[in-house]
């Protein structure tokens, strides 16, 4: 919260990438494996985790900064929960269109194939981030 | 057993369309614990539905209603949240609501399914309906801040706090505020992306965008757990299911 999402969001989108390119290559039954596996579930399940919360704190933060805003004006129009309603919206698009291109791509092509397209997309989310949330004020300074 | 995978699409397809109206919703009625207990309510009721109907368009209507309930306990609880906490505590705030969220998707699997398993269908009834309970009284106890009542303490505030008599210096003040709020409508007209002749807020609609990505990755490569999974763990894994593990994994370390 003292920093941003901006960086972070960045960070955390190009290691996830790089989790979900090493999950396509482990495609063997052997015991290293199986615990490379693992260790880079654990990558990706961090990295997506973080991800969500750092946006959820972010929006909240920018949420509250506009609601003061216009409490100053006296203004009424609250409009918290359509922008929480559109964060909600963003994550619900994710569970129709997730499942549907993964048997897209497993139907069509294969598992490493299946990763890297993953790995793009999240390669490409940290470049999106480059050029956002280049703003931002630590709540905790307005002491 | 074909029609689990409808269910489930049919819960997810509500919840995205009851999720844009109910935001709107949140901001137009003054009370988010209204709001709030009001999900809940309906929540406890398709819950209800969902035990105790034996037809499949029961089942159908239950789990449209517990997508229902979950977009409004979902969005109006983060604007209850934002409305109700300082902005140097709601970092904190959001982050134990997502600990909370991925701790749910964690324990309630486990204990519903051992519950199942050893007690019984209505047993797990029982739970979900206490828990339910404990819930819609903790919120029934909340104290709700309506907007009117914030603005009108914050004006008198500022008017205790603002000196009868303006000198130079608070001229020069006034002066800078003035030049600062200049400079922060100008960044915050520039931070804006035309839509559709719609304005937005870029980095709010970068914030959806990475959210949508993430929950895609997420759920794609849990659709795919259970056929796809190259590794032979279930060789090893005699007495649990090797999809349950790699879902277990998965999940236990999006909570952390």
């Amino acid at each position: 919260m003292r920093y941003g999402p901006r960086w972070s969001s960045i960070l955390v989108f190009t290691i996830g990438g790089g989790g979900l390119i090493g999950l396509g290559f482990m495609t063997r039954s052997n015991t290293i494996t199986k615990v490379f596996f693992v260790i880079v579930i654990v990558i990706i399940g961090s990295c997506t985790g973080t991800i969500t919360t750092i946006h959820h704190i972010a929006f909240g933060v920018a949420m509250k900064k506009e609601e003061q805003a216009k409490l100053v004006d006296n203004r009424n129009d609250s409009s918290t929960g359509r922008s929480f309603g559109s964060l909600s919206t963003a994550w619900a698009v994710g569970t129709c269109v997730g499942p549907s291109c993964a048997a897209l791509f497993l139907e069509n092509f294969n598992w490493l194939v299946f990763c890297i397209s993953l790995a793009s997309l999240s390669f490409m989310s940290a470049i999106v981030m480059v050029f956002t949330w280049k703003e931002w004020e630590d709540p905790s300074d307005d002491e | 057993m074909s029609s689990i995978p409808i269910c489930l699409k049919y819960l997810t397809l509500n919840n995205n369309v009851v999720i844009v109206i109910v935001g709107a919703l949140a901001d137009w009625v003054r009370s988010k614990r209204l709001l709030f207990s009001f999900g809940i309510i309906v929540m406890i009721a398709s819950s209800l539905l969902l035990f105790l109907g034996t037809h499949i368009v029961l089942l159908v209507v239950a789990r449209g209603l517990q997508g229902f309930s979950a977009s409004i306990v979902w969005v109006s609880g983060f604007a209850f949240l934002t409305s109700h906490i300082d902005k140097k505590n709601i970092g904190w705030a959001m982050g134990m609501s997502s600990v909370g969220m991925g701790a749910g998707e964690i324990l309630g699997p486990s204990i519903g399914g051992v519950m199942y398993e050893h007690v019984g269908h209505f047993a797990v009834l029982g739970l979900v309906c206490a828990i339910l309970g404990v819930d819609i009284t903790l919120r029934l106890l909340l104290v709700d801040k309506l907007p009117t009542d914030s603005a009108t303490t914050s004006n008198n505030e500022e008017e205790e706090e603002r000196p009868l008599l303006q000198n130079r210096q608070g001229e020069q003040q006034s002066t800078h505020q003035d030049h600062e709020t200049s400079i922060a409508n100008k960044s915050q007209r520039l931070a804006t992306i035309n839509v559709f002749s719609v304005k937005l807020n870029r980095d709010l609609c970068a914030s959806c965008y990475a959210i949508a990505i993430n929950s895609l990755i997420v759920f794609s490569l849990e659709a795919v757990s259970r056929p796809a999974f190259p590794l032979t763990l279930k060789h090893k894994l005699t007495r649990l299911d090797y999809r349950q593990f790699c879902i277990a994994t998965f999940r236990l370390v999006d909570i952390c």
